[in-house]
C-alpha cells in the first residue's frame, strides 16, 4: 500500500516538476521526509538518482532544439562536478537537522525566483576564455531567425557552478535554478540557451554525488526504484501535457505551497 | 561546420542514453515489483539512518537470495554509468575533431566523476 502511495507521489512530483520547470527533486525530498518519514539522507540519495534518470533520458531533446551550447556545458561541468564532490564530503559531516534547514531556505529561494520576470538578452562582449575556447554561438529566435551571442565572465560562471554542484549533492536536487543564474546573469547567455544548457548538464552533476552515495550504500532500491520510475513517468506526462507555461494563477498557488513546505522544513531543522 | 558535426554525434549519443535510461528503468521496475510486500510498511526501516555500504548490502542480498533487490541494484548501477559514458564519448568526439583543449576538459570531468565514485567506497 505504502509502496503504491510512494509511486503515485513520485509521478505527481515528476509531473509538477516538469510543468513548472523545477525538476522532481524539489518536491520529492520534502514528500519523502515529511509525509513518509524517510530519513533525509536516504531521501536525498533517492532524489539524486531520479535527477540522473530524468536528465539523461531528456538530453537528446535539449540538443535537438539547437539551443544547448555543448562547449559551455563541458567547461561548466568542471565546476559543478568539483562542487558535487565537495557537497558529498560535506554531507558526511553535516547533521540531518541542518540539511532540513538548508532545504527549507532553498525552497524559499526557489519560490521567490519563480515570481521573477525574465527577459531575453544576448551579449556582444566576449570574455578572453570564451574567445580561446570558441564559446560564442547562435540560437534560433521566435521567428526562426538566427541570433548570435557571446559569452561574458566565464570565471564567475564557473564559481557559481561550483556552488550549484555543492547544493546539488547536499540537497539531492538538480540545482537548475543556480545553473541558469550563472549562465543568464553572470555569463550573459540568452535565457533559452541558459535553460537548455543547464538541463543538459544536470545529469552529469547529479551523477558525481549519486554514484558516491550509491557506493556508500545510501541509495536504497526500496525507495530509489519507485521514486525514479515515478518521476520518469511523471516528467514524461508533464512534458506531453505542457503546451505552454502554466497560467500565472497556478504558478502563484505553487509558490504559496512551496513557501508553506519551506517553513515546515526550516522548523524541522530548528527543532 | 566542425561544431555541427560534434553536435550531430552528441545527439546520437543522447539518443542511445535515452534507450539506456529506459533499460535501467525496466530493471528498477522489475526489481521493485519483486520487492513489493503489502503486509507491512517497508519505508519504516528507513526512518533512521544506518551505515551500510553497497558491498555489504549486495553480500546480504546474495546470501538471502533477494533477487528483486539485486535486479534493482543492477538497474541503479547501469543508470549511474550512463552519464559517465556520455562524458567519455564527448571527450573522444572532441579529440577526433582536434578540439584538444575541450577534449582535455571532458576527460578531466570523467576523471572527477571516477574520483567521486571512489570516495563513496572509501568513506
Amino acid at each position: 500500500m505504502y509502496e503504491l502511495l510512494l509511486l503515485s507521489t513520485s509521478v505527481l512530483a515528476g509531473f509538477l516538476g516538469s510543468l513548472l520547470g523545477l525538476g522532481g527533486g524539489i518536491i520529492i525530498v520534502p514528500a519523502l521526509t515529511l509525509l513518509f518519514h524517510v530519513n533525509i539522507r536516504y531521501a536525498i540519495a533517492a532524489s539524486l538518482i531520479s535527477v540522473v534518470a530524468t536528465s539523461s533520458g531528456a538530453a537528446a531533446s535539449y540538443l535537438k532544439d539547437n539551443l544547448t551550447n555543448l562547449r559551455v556545458a563541458v567547461i561548466l561541468e568542471v565546476g559543478t562536478v568539483t562542487g558535487a564532490i565537495t557537497g558529498f564530503l560535506l554531507a558526511q559531516k553535516i547533521q540531518s537537522r541542518f540539511l532540513f534547514f538548508l532545504f527549507g531556505v532553498f525552497l524559499l529561494f526557489s519560490a521567490v525566483m519563480m515570481l521573477r520576470k525574465r527577459s531575453e538578452h544576448a551579449s556582444q562582449k566576449d570574455h578572453l576564455w570564451s574567445q580561446k575556447l570558441k564559446l560564442a554561438g547562435s540560437y534560433p529566435g521566435d521567428r526562426g531567425q538566427i541570433l548570435p551571442y557571446k559569452v561574458e565572465n566565464v570565471p564567475l560562471g564557473l564559481v557559481i557552478m561550483y556552488f550549484a554542484g555543492v547544493l546539488s549533492a547536499l540537497l539531492g536536487i538538480g540545482s537548475g535554478i543556480f545553473k541558469v543564474l550563472a549562465m543568464d546573469q553572470a555569463m550573459k547567455l540568452p535565457m533559452k540557451v541558459s535553460s537548455a544548457t543547464s538541463n543538459f548538464m544536470i545529469g552529469v552533476t547529479a551523477t558525481a554525488s549519486a554514484g558516491a552515495f550509491l557506493l556508500r550504500g545510501d541509495v536504497r532500491p526500496e525507495i530509489a526504484a519507485p521514486v525514479s520510475v515515478g518521476i520518469i513517468l511523471g516528467s514524461w506526462w508533464g512534458a506531453h501535457v505542457m503546451v505552454k507555461l502554466p497560467s500565472p494563477l497556478i504558478r502563484k498557488i505553487f509558490v504559496l505551497v512551496l513557501a508553506v513546505i519551506s517553513v515546515q522544513m526550516i522548523l524541522k531543522g530548528l527543532s | 561546420m566542425k561544431n555541427d558535426e560534434v553536435m550531430k554525434l552528441e545527439l546520437k549519443i543522447s539518443h542511445l542514453l535515452r534507450w539506456g535510461v529506459l533499460l535501467a528503468g525496466v530493471f528498477l521496475l522489475l526489481g521493485w515489483i519483486r520487492l513489493l510486500d503489502f503486509s507491512q510498511n517497508p519505508l519504516l526501516a528507513f526512518h533512521d539512518y544506518h551505515e551500510q555500504g553497497l558491498k555489504e548490502s549486495l553480500r546480504l542480498a546474495l546470501e538471502q537470495k533477494q533477487w528483486g533487490l539485486l535486479t534493482a541494484y543492477l538497474g541503479l548501477g547501469f543508470l549511474i554509468s550512463l552519464p559517465l559514458l556520455r562524458v567519455l564519448m564527448t571527450g573522444i568526439l572532441f579529440l577526433k575533431e582536434k578540439e584538444r583543449l575541450l577534449a582535455v576538459l571532458a576527460f578531466f570531468v570523467f576523471f572527477l566523476l571516477v574520483l567521486s565514485f571512489s570516495l563513496g567506497i572509501e568513506l
